[in-house]
């Protein structure tokens, strides 16, 4: 039985989200603001109902494809649940994974941004928002497969 | 005696700088496109000066000084960018000034196409494409343009451990390749329509509807558009008839004397009439056969197999093909032939009547847009009702026929597993799919529900395969749990102890 490493997306990056949604916000009002001397008030109605309506979209959907997120690490596979109307089931078979791209900036220790992408030829898969040392982690993990499946151990 | 030795030597040398150069025509093709323009230019000047060849250069001479710099720049390229040949390797020297090498082992040759085309033909070069399975910077690892007979010789030394298997060659039937392809075509169909659509716009501006519009820009405008208007839309349909005669007249001579010869290693493809292409295909580095039909096809049984191999096929206007259009029964034997190792596996779960309305919805919903359109065009045109409804219905006419194509789709999406072999079925825009893979080949499954399949208890399965590029196939609409169980059972446990709380 292959020993399997479970996941879950960090929720951290759900508050430092609505911190940067936050932020943004109001950068933009004041923005606005500063341009509604020389924008008609209807185009100015417009352009601030379509930002309120995509930040309700975001901050609505953004909690819960973190909720949902969740990765699944054993020797052969890597699984992945992802999504938030679409939801899916990915299976990515190691043998398959040719190299293992981490993402991770120096803020991302605090946020959370950071992304692990599985290359394989023809596919691309991404596990976002896991903390730094999972990140490594799962790195390290799939990169010891990969070189285990090249030495032949599994076969032995 | 020491002046003929030092020029036998000297010849020697030189010609063995050019054996390992390519075609001496690619310096011409390193020049600009547009120089021409330029050399166009000044064979003027030099005629109008009556050939006062002096006047001729103190007055054009920086353009001179130009045209010879681009043909040095070009020269030099040409010098640099050079290939080694090694017992089980191909070395290339290409980029700027030669700068990028690339090594490639024959080994890891997953196709090499070589194209002559009739110029190429007429000056004897060819063009020499390898691709491997590694995503490289360029579109193919090795682009060159060689002589024909130095290509060949790379393409025999790249096959020369291919022994073929005697006694079958499969070649296109002309005669059935033609009439198949005319009648079968889907640009047949599409042509149709669109002509049919430019000409009832035509007969709608041509004459009330054209003078309305331009009596409001100006008289002046209206004198130039009154005549122009309907031509363009003849123009635009004569063109399109055209390009539609262009593409199948280039379609069918691409495909022309096509022949493909199996060997224990490799696929060799020899096609085309007027431009010739050889292609060799590692047999392990095929992804998947896919048999490849429209709907209409799918009733009369016909059928084309197309193979998925990187390099082959991705080149512009490039099909790629393993066996052309021809019965489905011939087919799935010339296949059996040409690619034992791929067999077809019955389904083990399909869609069925409960997925009608799942299928069709969409195009159907989409073919109501025209009608609506249509509509409320009428309420502001009313004298041109007959006119809009016949362009709504044409509008809608593709849409209704992706709906019956979609309708049968239900009964033709599936996906069967039997031991290494994997078969699936499925229907992507107005075309069906049936391909043959094998499970090593397969990089990531994907299974994909909304909120309505959620409902049904449905999932779409999204499979991904090696291959340059990332192209899944989508069976949508089997049922959920049966499919993870079969995915299970096949080493692809999707979900795991995701689901477990």
């Amino acid at each position: 039985m292959a020993q399997a490493k479970t996941y879950k997306a960090c929720k951290r990056t759900v508050l430092w989200f609505f911190v940067f949604a936050f932020a943004l916000h109001t950068a933009f009002k004041s923005g606005l603001k500063a341009i509604s001397g020389f924008v008609p008030q209807n185009v100015l109605i417009i352009i601030d109902m379509t930002w309120a309506s995509l930040i309700i979209v975001a901050v609505t959907v953004f909690p819960i494809y973190v909720l949902v997120a969740k990765y699944e690490v054993t020797q052969d596979n890597v699984r992945l649940r992802k999504g938030f109307i679409l939801f899916s089931h990915q299976l990515v078979p190691l043998s398959s994974v040719m190299s293992v791209t981490t993402v991770t900036t120096p803020l991302s220790v605090l946020t959370g941004f950071n992304f692990v992408v599985l290359n394989s030829p023809g596919s691309k898969s991404i596990m976002p928002f896991v903390t730094t040392r999972q990140a490594k982690e799962v790195s390290k993990m799939i990169e010891d497969a990969i070189q285990r499946q090249m030495t032949g151990e599994d076969a032995q | 005696m020491r002046a003929a030795e030092s020029a036998r030597e000297l010849k020697s040398k030189a010609k063995e700088f050019l054996s390992f150069r390519q075609h001496p025509i690619k310096i011409i093709k390193y020049t600009t496109r547009y120089l021409w323009l330029l050399l166009l230019s000044l064979a003027k000047y030099l005629i109008a000066s009556s050939f006062d060849i002096a006047a001729w250069l103190d007055t054009n001479w920086f353009d001179l000084v130009i045209i010879i710099a681009i043909f040095a720049f070009a020269f030099v390229r040409w010098a640099t960018i050079y290939f080694e040949l090694g017992n089980d390797r191909i070395i290339a020297h290409t980029g700027f000034l030669g700068m990028t090498r690339t090594v490639v082992f024959f080994e890891h040759i997953a196709s090499l196409s070589l194209c002559q085309g009739p110029f190429s033909y007429l000056v004897h070069s060819c063009e020499v494409y390898i691709d491997t399975d590694a995503k490289c910077f360029q579109s193919s690892d090795i682009r060159i343009d060689l002589t024909k007979s130095r290509a060949m010789e790379i393409y025999h030394l790249i096959s020369n451990n291919v022994r073929t298997q005697p006694g079958f060659v499969f070649k296109a039937r002309k005669r059935q390749m033609f009439i198949f392809s005319l009648l079968f075509t889907s640009a047949v169909s599409g042509a149709v329509v669109l002509l049919t659509i430019l000409y009832q716009a035509y007969r709608i501006t041509d004459d009330e509807m054209s003078r309305r519009l331009i009596d409001e820009v100006n008289s002046q405008i209206k004198i130039i558009e009154s005549s122009g208007i309907w031509i363009y839309f003849l123009a635009a349909g004569s063109l399109i008839g055209l390009v539609w005669l262009m593409s199948f007249v280039s379609n069918l001579l691409r495909h022309w004397a096509f022949t493909c010869k199996p060997g224990d290693e490799h696929l060799r493809i020899r096609s085309g009439k007027g431009s010739r292409r050889h292609h060799l295909l590692c047999r392990r580095y095929i992804n998947y056969l896919d048999f490849t039909q429209s709907f209409l096809m799918r009733i009369f049984r016909i059928c084309s197999v197309e193979v998925g191999c990187t390099g082959y096929g991705k080149r512009r206007k490039e099909i790629s093909a393993l066996i052309p259009i021809t019965t489905l029964k011939d087919a799935v034997a010339s296949a059996k032939m040409l690619a034992p190792e791929y067999s077809l596996c019955k389904a083990q779960v399909k869609t069925g009547k409960a997925n009608i309305v799942g299928y069709v919805i969409i195009p159907l919903i989409a073919a109501v847009m025209p009608s609506a359109a249509g509509a409320v065009m009428i309420r502001f045109f009313p004298h041109k009702r007959e006119q809009i409804v016949f362009i709504a219905v044409m509008l809608a006419l593709p849409l209704l026929w992706m709906a019956v194509v979609k309708f049968s789709a239900a009964f033709f999406t599936s996906l069967g597993f039997k031991g290494d072999n994997v078969t699936l079925c499925y229907c992507r825009w107005y075309t069906f799919h049936k391909i043959a893979l094998k499970k090593e080949r397969i990089t990531k499954v994907k299974v994909r529900q909304d909120p309505f399949s959620r409902i049904s208890g449905n999932c779409t399965v999204l499979f991904y395969t090696t291959g340059e590029r990332s192209r899944c196939h989508k069976v949508a609409g089997v049922k959920y749990k049966r499919t993870l169980e079969i995915l299970k059972n096949n080493g692809f446990d999707v979900t795991g102890d995701l689901n477990k709380a």
